[in-house]
């Protein structure tokens, strides 16, 4: 028990500070890191019993309890608020993924209901078993509703995010192209980095029908899919490490044409 | 003496002589100063003709020359520059994002696991 409980504590303590090294501009950010460390903080109070081997109160234990779950709850709407950020942010989206983006956005908002009830409750619970049944329920609606949204919205916005990068490294391909005519010993070099994004464009591809094979009309409505999120998930890793690839043989360009 | 010196006086070159000696004259080279137009003038068109197609093409040649390297200098300085294609990779925050998900997909095994520990009668 001990020890699962201090690789909670450690992993929430280590996920708090992932959002410390980076992105730390994003005021959803900084709320996101202040709520791990204090469910972290929270999860640790049951260590400091143990460490103390004494046997706290009755009520003592079902305060910390409390304390624990309303961290937990807090950091869930936090995650909401910067799962929505993130959707609204998308820019350049078709028309249909738009109409997708705003179904995403309709289950979330969704959420709010179960948040205000599970607020209710929270606040009303006092006594050890209404922790317990409550904590039951909200990790059973978080696996059976919050989880599949989220994994459907930061797929969407993972695929959509990196077509923007796209756009950047063709205006840069495109420019380097302009300016650099006659030059035919370069030409090798620039068809490589083509081809690269252009593989790093149909991997993205790949991984937006996949995206769009889970996000079927009416996808909100059953929750419980195939988890495509893996997949997504190594389709964009391998597909930015193309563009990567493409950046690298610029590099090897510039210092060509300085060394002419 | 002095009969002899007056019948020199009176003597005439022929008709035929004085012609002959005007055109010689008229016709000899003039000794003025050299020009380098009129070098150039007494050139044979030809020679001058394959001299100022030289010119030009060397002209043509050095002016496309330094124009090609003004370019590919320019691209240095923007396309090329490896400062600015570091900055870029950078700026394409797709590493970022895949460390989002790699958060999210953490965050929601530890916090079923603490719910969970929670919800269940422990020994603490």
């Amino acid at each position: 028990m001990k020890k699962i409980l201090q690789n909670i504590f450690i992993g929430l303590l280590l996920t708090g500070l992932f959002f410390i090294s980076f992105n730390s501009a994003e005021a959803q950010t900084i709320n996101l890191r202040s709520a791990f460390k204090k469910a972290a903080e929270k999860i640790s109070a049951f260590i400091d019993f143990k460490k103390k081997e004494t046997t706290p109160l009755p009520l003592e234990k079902t305060g910390i309890k409390k304390e624990a779950l309303t961290k937990i709850f807090e950091l869930t709407l936090l995650e909401q608020q910067d799962l929505q950020n993130k959707l609204r942010g998308l820019k350049n989206l078709g028309e249909k993924q738009t109409e997708l983006k705003n179904e995403l956005l309709t289950s979330l908002q969704e959420n709010e209901n179960a948040y205000r009830e599970l607020k209710k409750q929270l606040e009303e619970a006092n006594t050890s078993e209404e922790i317990k049944r409550l904590a039951n329920d909200f990790n059973n609606w978080r696996n059976l509703v919050y989880k599949p949204k989220v994994e459907k919205v930061i797929s969407f916005t993972l695929v959509f995010q990196q077509k923007d990068t796209f756009n950047i490294a063709k205006t840069r391909l495109r420019n380097i192209k302009k300016e650099l005519p006659n030059l035919d010993w370069a030409d090798d070099l620039i068809a490589k980095a083509e081809a690269k994004i252009q593989k790093a464009v149909s991997l993205n591809n790949q991984a937006a029908d996949l995206i769009s094979q889970e996000l079927r009309p009416g996808f909100f409505k059953r929750l419980i899919g195939q988890n495509y999120l893996p997949a997504i998930k190594s389709l964009t890793e391998e597909s930015d490490q193309e563009i990567k690839d493409a950046y690298q043989i610029f590099v090897e360009l510039g210092k060509a044409v300085k060394e002419k | 003496m002095e009969q002899l010196l007056t019948k020199l006086k009176s003597i005439q070159p022929t008709q035929n002589f004085q012609e002959r000696s005007k055109a010689i004259i008229l016709l000899s080279r003039q000794n003025q100063p050299q020009t380098v137009w009129n070098s150039l003038l007494a050139m044979p068109h030809q020679r001058i003709t394959f001299g100022l197609t030289a010119l030009a093409v060397f002209l043509i040649l050095g002016s496309l020359s330094a124009l090609n390297n003004s370019s590919v200098s320019q691209s240095l300085v923007s396309s090329l520059d490896q400062e600015n294609l570091t900055a870029e990779v950078k700026s394409l925050d797709i590493q970022i994002q895949l460390a989002q998900i790699q958060y999210y997909q953490d965050s929601i095994k530890k916090i079923e696991v603490a719910l969970k520990e929670i919800s269940e009668e422990s020994e603490l």
